[in-house]
């Protein structure tokens, strides 16, 4: 009966955060008593240790009993140092008022000692490693402290991690936005992404429609582009041709398009010296002043590719 | 002249070579044929003037490798895009759908994913644009 009053009495002191080294020495030999003469339903590890000695006992109690004791003592420990490192974390930041800050403080500490005592001790390190954890996903991006603060309740690693994944995903929606046109109308994600996928699918579909109408039409351009692979073979041929069938306005517009080309090509040549291997003949154009002797085909192919680069130059 | 973009006058370099490849080794076939070699050649340059480090182009490049090996090539990738936009149109939206059409997107997290797509409509547009112009300057020159 001794023992369960001292065990009551235990118990109820635990709120008040008693030193366990004070405390389990002074009500242990009761106990261990108590043990001896009625089978206590309480602590069943008592009666297994029952021959042994009184100070491996009390050893044994003060190491299994650490999660109602203990803890609640390292518990009242830790709660300033925590508090101290929260705020020194918050003074570092500088972004909180001393209002939300307080009410942060107290209602965190009191979270903690809760989850703490629930948890029996082993879980200790588990929470020292989730405040590390949680500490050191925010040093490296400031921005987020604030945002963790301002809402009171989440700090642990996952929520902040959560967060920060959310953040991610609605910039790169916003990237998105910008990129798809008339996706700015819509509201909603799920709106949002069908526009995305629509526009992607339109943009597929078009580098289709746009190959196919290319295959149909080509077939100068690729004699253009034949025409050059073979002439880059026989340059001394090509130039030997006496000229024939090129008329002034024709040559003088195919050399300055031609010498625009060979500018613009420069400008890539060292990052790309094959395109030489495909122009060549243009440059062989404009520098024999359109003596080069060609088919009128030719040079209608000339200038289509001429033409081609300079259309497309304007959005690169 | 200046070159404010390099990369895209790479795929316009890239995609130039391919064409006059395609014409080298495929002008006796079909149009057919050579629409989905030129489709091919478009999406290589692509991926190729990308660079490696987006995982979208090392996807395709991989799919056009493994299609190229198998022999019929354009079929095979022509059968599957078909089915993979029509199976996306039909079920799957929002991020499976997605997934389905941004190569490489099978195997990636929501916010990567959404990063790939970005840059895979950049790439794709600046194509669409590119395959358009030669397309005009062709029907310009036709009709000279």
């Amino acid at each position: 009966m001794m023992a369960a009053f001292s065990y009551d009495d235990q118990e109820e002191q635990q709120p008040f955060f008693l030193d366990s080294a004070n405390c389990i020495p002074l009500f242990m030999p009761q106990q261990f008593n108590a043990s001896n003469s009625s089978s206590s339903s309480f602590f069943p590890y008592l009666s297994s240790s029952d021959q042994a000695s009184c100070c491996p006992v009390t050893g044994v109690r003060s190491a299994y009993d650490g999660g109602s004791s203990s803890s609640s003592s390292a518990a009242n420990e830790e709660a300033p140092v925590k508090g101290n490192k929260r705020k020194s974390r918050d003074d570092e930041t500088g972004l909180i008022s001393t209002a939300t800050e307080s009410k942060d403080t107290t209602g965190l500490s009191k979270s903690k000692k809760q989850t703490k005592r629930s948890p029996r001790g082993v879980m200790k390190k588990a929470d020292e490693k989730k405040l590390r954890g949680s500490k050191a996903s925010l040093n490296p991006s400031d921005g987020y402290v604030h945002v963790r603060a301002r809402r009171g309740q989440a700090t642990d690693s996952h929520s902040l991690a959560e967060r920060v994944r959310r953040e991610k995903i609605s910039e790169r929606m916003k990237m998105l936005q910008g990129l798809v046109p008339g996706c700015d109308k819509v509201t909603g994600k799920a709106l949002m992404l069908d526009e995305i996928i629509n526009y992607v699918q339109s943009l597929q579909n078009q580098v289709e429609f746009l190959s196919m109408k290319i295959a149909s039409l080509s077939p100068i351009l690729y004699d253009f582009n034949v025409d050059c692979v073979d002439c880059i073979n026989q340059p001394q041929e090509l130039r030997s041709i006496p000229q024939m069938l090129s008329s002034v306005e024709q040559t003088s517009l195919l050399q300055e398009k031609a010498f625009d080309n060979a500018t613009s090509y420069q400008v890539m040549d060292h990052s790309t010296p094959q395109l030489m291997h495909v122009q060549g003949p243009t440059f062989s154009f404009s520098q024999d002043h359109g003596g080069t002797a060609l088919q009128l085909s030719a040079q209608r192919q000339g200038f289509l590719d001429q033409v081609g680069f300079l259309s497309m130059c304007p959005f690169q | 002249m200046e070159n404010p973009n390099p990369k895209s006058l790479m795929a316009a370099f890239h995609f130039q070579r391919a064409l006059s490849l395609v014409h080298r080794t495929a002008s006796k076939s079909s149009r057919a044929v050579r629409g989905r070699r030129i489709q091919c050649a478009a999406y290589a340059s692509m991926a190729y003037s990308a660079g490696p480090r987006r995982a979208w182009s090392r996807a395709l490049l991989r799919r056009l490798r493994r299609a190229a090996r198998r022999r019929q090539p354009r079929a095979g990738w022509r059968r599957r895009a078909a089915a993979g936009a029509g199976a996306a149109s039909r079920v799957a939206t929002g991020a499976a759908g997605l997934r389905r059409l941004v190569p490489g997107g099978g195997g990636m997290d929501y916010c990567s994913l959404l990063e790939e797509t970005a840059d895979y409509i950049k790439c794709l547009s600046v194509q669409v644009k590119l395959m358009q112009s030669i397309a005009d300057s062709a029907s310009l020159c036709g009709q000279l």
